[in-house]
């Protein structure tokens, strides 16, 4: 929605209509988060070997349901972030419990992600470099984008254009190294490796992009943030696509031993002398879209805190939290031995908060409040949702809104 | 809100200047002048038993930086080969540091000579290390040597400056010679964890000749899980590569009606399609297409003419197969499956390969093929016939 025709309704500060997300900037911007996923997977080459690229695809299909569910949460409850929203749903006390878990959750992603990131930092690049020092950057970088709100998510079109380049470049390069044969023989291992192989990429880079239904409230038109999300799992999961093809393609039978099938790909690149160690683009991605992950999933953490609390303003959590994300991350795995492990589980752990959870709302949401929710929640009046403030403005462009913030 | 504007400003240009200085990785930042550039590293089997020896190569950057043609010859040699003996590759290579100024480095290196007698009792655990190691790369070219490796480390380069470029750049050489395999550390460690395909690498030895030692690259050496079991020559090299379809450039000599010729091998390259017939019978089809061309003749019939050209593609074609024939042969002598011809019965056939899979040795042994060689003839040189005194 561009403009709306009564601008007059418009708030006069600099949050207005005009600095809101487009369902576009947002697509982008939870592609972006997938890319960042995508550069460290390993769990799917090991359970479905060559067949990767299939179970990328089902992947794929399987969580545009998923965003499906997120996308009817977010039409019947337009605007909520995943905090309003469980308190809407399951009313004060449980609401606010399941609100915590999901700040919890988020505040959980964005330790993981550091420890991810500073893993690769320390295992492949800078061995000797004590890992705090790398958190630290990371997370002062991340505070600073935290500290800009959701316009953070404005500007990842360009990265995620730049981040597609170097992948087609890569597998240019790489193409005198791929054997089309390496796919062979299709569909080989037992079934219950793809399913592992499928639900590790539904948790781990295409589902996880929930969070970005902390963005609700910031968007233009909220009501659509379900497609907004599925543009991103397109964009995504193609790129992803592009990866596994291209490593599967290149490495074959060692695929199953690296650490990091992508990274062992990129430094294989070598056209005549001049052309060698790539890895450093790789590098450089990597850290880039982890440094946006973690920004993310730590905005999302002390954004819905600020609003579980009523906070207006969550500018008070960012040194806070820094802080304590850095200090969690250092303790949070003893060994990569341990961070394998985890890998392991964390799929399970994910399924809780992106796909039970969001269809227990979903089903209490209809279970309460009918097939129009916002209907009855109007006429509930504040008992739920409308209490911190309406949002009178932007009822003059969709009445059906339910009042949330901006 | 100006004021606290410029305020802003200040301190994120100040941040800025701080993050430029610590990330520039001060723990991990390694000067040219404090690191010990390792070139090549060779692998022995150590005095003790069960012990592996380890030589590394380290460029002498000061020496070749100042050589000066004319004084080249009395300065100081332009590597340093440094050995040691432990239990295990890295175990080694950190003892071998106290005997080194500098940091060892490895990203740089260029090739892995192993031993005969280390790959003969297999060197899975020795080859570890190279995978392991974050700043070691893939790419690094792996040969076997005969004799010692650190022998062939130690031999002095003639036309490079270090024995281990030299060595490098023999085995890029052998992109027209085709007489010994091209493999890198990922080839050679792909195909040897994989149960279908067993690895093969350049041979690598020592020649004299007048009084000077040179290197040379000829042959394959044949392994059998980690273990090496056997060696091929150049002829049957030739046709293993063109089984594997590795084959880029070379030359044959052939006969044509008692004149003597060299054809060169342009382009080869080969489609290898596996079928199972009902009965169990394994059959590989291999067809090549070959560009060959008219290298050299000697005296007797002009072979640059239409209807000769018929009998050099004939010449060329039987003797292809000829090389193929016995590079199957003695594979099969071997037991070691360096074709992947199990690995591509388990592409085209992966219902059936499972049964095979535990029996592939036995049934390597009675692999049939049949061969189909399609020469494409280029013209090649400036002649149109020999040169014959009148």
């Amino acid at each position: 929605m561009t403009l709306s025709p009564n601008g007059a309704g418009l708030r006069a500060s600099e949050c207005g209509l005009v600095s809101m997300l487009s369902a576009k900037q947002l697509s982008y911007a939870s592609a972006l988060f997938i890319v960042a996923s995508s550069l460290l997977i390993k769990a799917v080459y090991v359970f479905s070997l060559q067949d990767s690229w299939l179970s990328v695809l089902v992947a794929i299909l399987i969580s545009l349901l998923v965003i499906g569910v997120y996308g009817m949460l977010g039409r019947r409850h337009p605007g909520m972030c995943p905090v309003k929203l469980s308190e809407a749903v399951f009313g004060r006390v449980v609401g606010k419990v399941v609100a915590a878990m999901y700040i919890f959750f988020f505040l959980s992603l964005a330790i993981l992600n550091l420890e991810d990131a500073g893993s690769f930092v320390t295992v492949s690049i800078l061995p000797r470099t004590p890992v705090t020092i790398v958190y630290v950057m990371v997370i002062v970088v991340c505070a600073m984008a935290v500290s800009k709100g959701h316009k953070m998510c404005m500007y990842s079109t360009m990265m995620v254009i730049l981040v597609a380049f170097i992948f087609v470049l890569n597998m240019l390069l790489l193409f005198n190294k791929m054997e089309l044969e390496n796919f062979l023989p299709v569909l080989t291992q037992p079934p219950k490796n793809y399913f592992l192989a499928i639900f590790g990429l539904l948790m781990l880079p295409l589902c996880e992009i929930f969070v970005f239904m902390i963005f609700a409230p910031d968007m233009k038109k909220p009501e659509i943030i379900g497609s907004a999300l599925k543009g991103g799992i397109f964009i995504g999961g193609f790129l992803l696509f592009i990866i596994v093809v291209r490593d599967i393609a290149a490495l074959d039978g060692y695929l199953q031993y690296t650490n990091n099938p992508t990274f062992s790909s990129i430094r294989l690149i070598e056209i005549g002398d001049f052309l060698t160690r790539l890895e450093i683009l790789y590098a450089s991605i990597l850290i880039t879209t982890f440094t946006f992950k973690i920004s993310v999933c730590f905005y999302a953490a002390i954004v819905g805190l600020a609003r579980l609390f009523r906070i207006e303003n969550y500018h008070i959590f960012i040194g806070i939290f820094g802080v304590l994300i850095v200090v969690a991350t250092r303790g949070v795995f003893e060994s990569t031995f341990e961070h394998n492990e985890w890998k392991r589980s964390a799929p399970i752990y994910s399924t809780l908060f992106l796909i039970i959870l969001p269809i227990i709302m979903l089903l209490v949401s209809y279970l309460r409040f009918g097939k129009y929710p916002q209907k009855r929640q109007a006429a509930s009046g504040g008992e739920n949702a409308g209490t911190d403030g309406g949002n009178d403005d932007s009822a003059d462009y969709n009445p059906n809104r339910a009042p949330g913030e901006t | 809100m100006t004021i606290k504007g410029k305020a802003r400003r200040f301190l994120a240009a100040a941040l800025a200047l701080v993050m430029i200085l610590l990330l520039s990785g001060c723990f991990d930042r390694r000067e040219l002048d404090t690191i010990a550039i390792v070139v090549g590293a060779g692998l022995d089997k150590g005095r003790e038993e069960g012990n592996v020896r380890v030589t590394l190569q380290i460029a002498n950057i000061g020496s070749s930086e100042q050589s000066d043609p004319q004084t080249a010859l009395n300065e100081a040699s332009s590597f340093v080969n440094v050995t040691e003996e432990g239990p295990a590759v890295n175990y080694a290579v950190r003892n071998m540091q106290s005997k080194v100024s500098r940091l060892i480095y490895l990203a740089h290196n260029k090739v892995i000579v192993i031993g005969e007698e280390m790959a003969k009792t297999g060197i899975n655990n020795v080859l570890d290390f190279f995978v392991r190691a974050s700043e070691a790369r893939l790419t690094v070219n792996l040969l076997v040597a005969e004799g010692k490796a650190g022998e062939i480390l130690s031999t002095s380069a003639h036309l490079e400056q270090l024995p281990g470029t030299e060595i490098q750049e023999l085995i890029r050489d052998q992109e027209i010679t085709s007489t010994a395999p091209i493999i890198t550390e990922l080839d050679f460690i792909g195909t040897m964890i994989e149960k279908s395909v067993e690895a093969f690498a350049p041979l690598i030895k020592i020649v004299e000749e007048n009084g000077e030692k040179h290197l040379k690259i000829s042959g394959t050496a044949v392994f059998k899980d980690s273990k090496m079991v056997g060696k091929f020559d150049e002829y049957e090299t030739q046709g293993m590569l063109h089984v594997q379809d590795r084959f880029q450039r070379g030359v044959l000599f052939v006969r044509i009606q008692d004149t003597p010729a060299t054809i060169e091998i342009l382009d080869a390259k080969t489609q290898l399609r596996p079928e199972v017939f009902t009965d169990g019978t394994i059959m590989m089809h291999m067809k090549l297409n070959v560009t060959a061309g008219l290298g050299d003749q000697g005296e007797g019939v002009n072979l640059f003419t239409p209807e000769n050209m018929e009998m050099v593609k004939n010449a060329v074609s039987d003797a292809i197969k000829d090389q193929i024939a016995r590079a199957i042969e003695k594979a099969k002598e071997y037991d070691a499956d360096i074709f992947g011809f199990g690995k591509k019965l388990s592409r085209y056939y992966p219902e059936q390969w499972k049964e095979m899979a535990e029996q592939w040795d036995n049934l390597f042994r009675s692999v049939q093929y049949d061969v189909e060689v399609n020469v494409v003839t280029k013209l090649s040189g400036r002649t149109t016939t020999y040169i014959k005194p009148q």
